[in-house]
């Protein structure tokens, strides 16, 4: 079982380093899925462990929103885009890869505050490592829909936080996430939609132009 | 429409007459010096409402009501020309609330309660000043105006809790009787708060660039009720801090407040001489009586430092007795100059000229103003003017060995030169904008001022005549409002100081002037009889006289500019308000580059927020 | 009753005797000149020459010029009747003789003459008026200084309270502020009378006539009335240079013999400052008008100086 977990959890840093380093979008949303489905598993063997029956729809839930429908989403919004699908990164790509690895020295270096009591927790500095990569793709890259992916990222670490200290959040707050994700990813979608056509471009810097 | 403006006017009038009364009683009778009004705003929060009449207040009380009456007079002829407009009656009823707040600022009697009459009163005031907002320009001074009122009301608030933190308590009361122990650093922050505060407010030099542009903005017998009593409240305010509270135990308190009296007073006639609005003329001339109230203060808080409390009060009462005046005059002024503008179309001087002839009454009953304005007899300014030169001759006599003796000299050389420049910018304003002929077509169609407009007038020259034409009076008025300790008779005043203000000397004095005059018209008369007149035109060397060969406002003022051209400089907008402008406009292009706009960056500063607290704090 | 009579008898003395001083200065030029020049009593007959003749207004004056004249005299001979000339009896004089009331009636006086100027809407006048204001700013308050140099100690500030301590103890004239606030006087004096190096009293060109230009419209009785000020102007800067500086033989009580004495005595002084002015304006070329303002202010510079003489000395 434990052989699961660390299995698990090695495909996740590994997708989330790769996703900050990929050149397309939609090779970016594939990995995106990919993570979920780790997490989604990830979930299910926990629900195994510890015997509590929510986990399951929990899992069940995270495999059809967060693998499913949220790429899906946005694999049809990037359809509708013109021409211009790479992951414009403002960094190169070595730098990059330092800096989610930084991003996971952090993790592990602040989890023991966080947490005396229950001992030293892995899971949780992946998590937040994790969150903090997601907001740094968040940082470097300049398409829409990139940051859309971030935040993805940011709420699979948040729920692995969740899950690896507490035997994740009470139900309904988990269902409530999954909503307000799916809004979020949504917006993302449209927002992309318009800038598109307004600018023919996904370049978040043409933002600037609306300030007064 | 007219029905309501009328009666909204007369109730401003005896609003007023009854403010008057309430000062008159309250100076002659002291018994109402406790609060009379002690009101908990809301339940359980420690803020009162408490008002209270003193006798100091009550002195400015009577200013306030007796201009007041005068506005109000005025206004039922002059707010005729805003009836047509949808909002016409609202400027009564700013007038109401002008003479409401200015009322509540003198029976204030703590902190909450005299900053709430403060900011009713600049509020109310920006309403009116921004009243015809058709103007841009108007708007634009009103701005100003706003920014520079609330730049004092921040250092009013700073010296009040420095107060506050030392006395513990926000009542007045409490503060004249316990200022006086704070330590002294705390004395001198709180002063020096209050003085740049109430600088603001009173228009002194170099706070003063909101006057020059406020005072012409509003409507006329607004801009009369502003020059004549709000900026009083600044002294009065000013004064209470000063002398009633800290009772001055530093010397250079003083000497600054003098030095900025005196360069305020010079440099604002000066500047007054070089104007060829009207108004604007009127307001500069404002700066220059109220630097020169502000050197009067300065010399009181110097003696009070040496320990010198009979000439101080003197002095103080030689300052208070000139704020009086002042607010007559001026107000006077200001309402012949809106009938002027009003009749004529123009406030420039230099296209004004024959009103005397068109506009017979108006005129006169302005030379009555300019006379006083000059500080010529008749007028209670020239006794107030004597006044000030006994106690600051007196003053130099006392302090002859000392600094403070060269202090009084050039406080004497400020008044002196001040006084010369105001009889010059009178005759300049009647000289070129009333006599000869008319320069421009406006002014040679103007008729004469509504009669309710010249009622007011009439008015406004018998006060100004009857304050001074019996000083023992007046001056035994005045002393009732000061501190106790610096009360004096009248009979040391005329035995200490300066004998001939005694009762008789003034209405000598006039009776002589007509005496004389008039036996001078007399005995030729007798003699010669008669003479016949005959009328040709003006000599021209020969050839045909058109009304632009008379000087202009800006002809007649060249020589004195050229040879103070050096004091004409915009110091204050060069080395003090550009320089902060730009102070302010660089840090906030500095905080421009923080705000930038790109979605990235604010990215990024969330980032950087949550590894700091993850990081560092534990 | 009886100070009443003698204050009107010194004001008419005053009035009268003017002409004759303008006759004897007159008459002082033209002989240094190498004139016989006109004779000593002609400023009367030309007063009643002014005063016989009709009036002729301009058509643009008003009733400024009709009245401001006899303000104007009627404000000089109350200033006459504040300044001691034969006795500094401080019980005779208008306003006990203070300072701040002379100097104030007359530039009361200096207001009704400018208004005249102006109303007739003259450019001489007008130049006349703006230029004879500037000389005012800067003289007021030099004068003032100077006097308050002198009579600080006095209270009030008064003529009196200034000459008195002087014609009692003759050493107080050799002090270092004595000396300065007289010169500032004396230069002041000058100015305000109209006189060479700062106006040229006799000619009626345009950049001469500061104090004439305020006169060219006015004719008949408004003429000698206000010329009759003029006149009076000059004396009493005389006797105010005369109490402060020079009060010997004026007495400090009211006795018949002494007043009659001490008047006598004014006449001698007058006359002699007289000659000592025309001697003056005939030795001196008039002053650029813009160097008029480096003039006052030197005598503004010598009564500061007077005035600190006192607080360091």
């Amino acid at each position: 079982m434990q052989a699961w977990f660390d299995f698990l959890t090695i495909a996740l840093i590994g997708s989330t380093s790769w996703l900050i380093a990929v050149r397309y979008i939609a090779s970016a949303i594939r990995w995106l899925s990919f993570q979920s489905v780790m997490l989604a598993l990830y979930t299910f063997a926990l629900a195994v462990q510890s015997g509590h029956p929510e986990l399951y729809w929990i899992a069940v839930a995270t495999l059809l929103v967060k693998a499913w429908l949220i790429p899906y989403i946005l694999y049809r919004a990037l359809r509708h885009v013109g021409v211009d699908r790479q992951a414009e990164k403002a960094f190169g790509r070595d730098l990059l890869i330092v800096g989610v690895l930084a991003m996971w020295l952090i993790g592990y270096y602040v989890t023991p505050q966080l947490d005396a009591a229950q001992g030293p927790n892995l899971y949780l500095s992946v998590a937040i490592g994790m969150l903090l990569s997601g907001v740094l793709i968040m940082i470097t890259h300049q398409k829409a829909m990139m940051q859309g992916i971030g935040l993805i990222v940011i709420e699979n670490g948040l729920f692995l936080a969740a899950l690896s200290t507490s035997l994740g959040m009470p139900f309904m707050v988990d269902i409530g996430i999954f909503l307000d994700v799916l809004v979020i990813v949504v917006l993302i979608a449209a927002l992309t939609l318009r800038m598109d056509e307004q600018f023919s471009s996904m370049n978040i810097e043409k933002l600037k132009r609306l300030r007064g | 429409m007219r029905t309501l403006h009328i009666l909204l006017s007369t109730l401003a009038g005896l609003l007023s007459l009854a403010i008057v009364a309430l000062g008159w009683l309250t100076v002659r009778h002291t018994f109402l010096a406790s609060p009379i009004l002690n009101y908990e705003i809301l339940a359980g929060i420690p803020v009162h409402v408490v008002v209270s009449l003193t006798p100091f207040g009550g002195l400015f009380l009577c200013m306030l009501g007796i201009v007041g009456v005068l506005a109000a007079v005025y206004g039922i002829g002059y707010g005729q020309q805003y009836e047509s407009r949808r909002y016409g009656v609202w400027l009564d009823v700013g007038l109401l609330g002008f003479l409401l707040s200015m009322a509540a600022v003198f029976v204030a009697a703590n902190v909450f309660t005299f900053i709430l009459a403060w900011e009713l009163m600049s509020i109310v005031s920006y309403m009116l000043v921004v009243y015809d907002y058709h103007d841009r320009e108007n708007v634009k001074s009103g701005l100003i105006y706003a920014s520079m009122t609330q730049l004092g009301a921040a250092f009013l608030l700073a010296a009040f809790f420095i107060l506050h933190a030392y006395t513990g308590s926000y009542e007045f009361a409490v503060f004249a009787r316990s200022a006086s122990t704070i330590p002294p650093m705390a004395q001198d922050l709180a002063f020096l708060s209050a003085f740049v505060g109430f600088a603001a407010k009173a228009g002194v030099m170099p706070l003063h660039i909101w006057l020059p542009r406020a005072h012409p903005a509003a409507p006329s017998h607004v801009s009369a009720l502003m020059s004549g009593v709000m900026i009083k409240t600044a002294l009065y305010g000013f004064l209470l801090v000063s002398v009633f509270w800290l009772h001055a135990p530093f010397l250079w308190w003083g000497v600054l407040v003098a030095g900025v009296g005196a360069v305020s007073a010079v440099l604002g006639a000066l500047h007054a001489g070089q104007e060829t609005n009207l108004k604007r003329i009127l307001a500069y001339s404002s700066i220059d009586n109220m630097g020169l109230l502000f050197l009067g203060t300065g010399m009181t808080l110097i003696e009070l430092a040496l320990q010198q409390p009979v000439l101080a009060g003197f002095t103080l009462t030689a300052t208070i007795y000139q704020a009086f005046n002042h607010a007559f005059f001026k107000s006077l002024l200001f309402h012949g100059a809106g009938a002027v503008i009003h009749a004529a179309h123009t406030a420039s001087l230099n296209r004004l000229g024959g009103l005397i002839k068109t506009m017979p009454w108006t005129s006169a009953l302005i030379l009555g103003g300019l006379l006083s304005f000059s500080a010529l007899p008749p007028g209670g300014a020239f006794v107030s003017e004597w006044m000030l030169f006994s106690a600051f001759a007196r003053s130099d006599a006392v302090q002859l060995h000392s600094v403070v003796g060269a202090v009084a000299m050039l406080a004497l050389l400020a008044f002196l030169m001040t006084g010369a420049l105001t009889v010059f910018s009178a005759l300049r304003i009647f000289g070129v904008g009333f006599l000869a002929d008319a320069r421009s077509e406006g002014a040679a169609k103007a008729r004469e001022a509504p009669i309710t407009m010249r009622i007011s007038l009439a008015m406004g020259l018998l006060v100004i005549i009857a304050a001074g034409v019996w000083p023992p009076a007046a001056v035994n008025f005045i002393a009732s409002g000061l501190p106790r300790s610096l009360q004096f008779h009248a009979w040391r005043l005329w035995y200490g100081f300066d004998p001939h203000l005694s009762m008789w000397s003034i209405p000598i004095l006039y009776t002589a002037i007509a005496a004389a005059a008039t036996l001078a018209w007399l005995l030729p008369r007798l003699y010669l009889g008669r003479t016949d007149v005959t009328r040709v035109q003006t000599w021209t060397c020969g050839g045909k006289r058109s009304p632009a060969m008379s000087y202009t406002a800006s002809g007649f003022s060249q020589p004195v500019q050229r040879v103070f051209h050096a004091a004409a400089l915009p110091l204050a907008i060069r080395y003090l308000y550009r320089p902060l402008w730009q102070l302010v406009f660089s840090t906030t292009t500095i905080f421009r580059r923080v705000q930038n706009g790109h979605v990235r960056a604010y990215l990024l500063y969330l980032f950087m927020t949550v590894l700091v607290l993850l990081v560092v704090a534990r | 009753m009886r100070e009443i009579i003698i204050t009107a008898a010194q004001m008419i003395a005053i009035i009268l005797l003017s002409p004759l001083l303008q006759g004897v200065i007159k008459k002082t030029k033209a002989v240094m000149q190498g004139r016989q020049g006109p004779a000593t009593l002609q400023p009367y007959r030309d007063l009643r020459k002014y005063w016989a003749k009709s009036t002729v207004l301009s058509d643009s004056s008003s009733w400024v010029t009709r009245l401001g004249p006899y303000f104007a005299v009627g404000m000089m001979v109350c200033a006459a009747a504040t300044l001691p000339v034969a006795t500094f009896s401080s019980d005779l004089l208008i306003a006990g003789g203070s300072i701040f009331v002379l100097f104030y009636l007359l530039a009361g006086a200096r207001f009704s003459l400018v208004l005249i100027g102006l109303d007739s809407g003259s450019a001489f006048a007008g130049m006349g008026a703006s230029r004879d204001l500037l000389f005012a700013v800067m003289a007021e308050p030099s004068v003032f200084l100077a006097l308050l140099a002198v009579g600080l100690t006095a209270t009030p500030v008064s003529l009196p309270g200034i000459g008195l301590p002087l014609e009692q103890h003759l050493s107080l004239f050799f002090s270092p502020m004595r000396v300065l606030a007289m010169m500032a006087v004396f230069l002041i004096a000058l100015a305000e009378t109209g006189r060479l190096p700062v106006d040229n009293p006799d000619t009626h060109l345009e950049l001469t006539m500061i104090h004439e230009g305020l006169l060219l419209e006015l004719t008949g009785r408004h003429l000698a009335l206000v010329t009759w000020g003029a006149y009076i102007r000059q004396v009493l800067w005389f006797t105010i240079l005369i109490d402060v500086f020079f009060p010997w033989g004026i007495t400090s009580g009211t006795g018949v013999m002494a007043i009659a004495f001490g008047f006598l005595l004014w006449v001698v002084k007058c006359l002699l400052l007289a000659v000592i002015v025309a001697f003056i304006e005939s030795v001196s070329a008039k002053m650029r008008i813009f160097m008029v303002p480096r003039y006052l202010s030197f005598a503004l510079l010598l009564a500061m100086a007077a005035l600190l003489a006192d607080t360091v000395l």
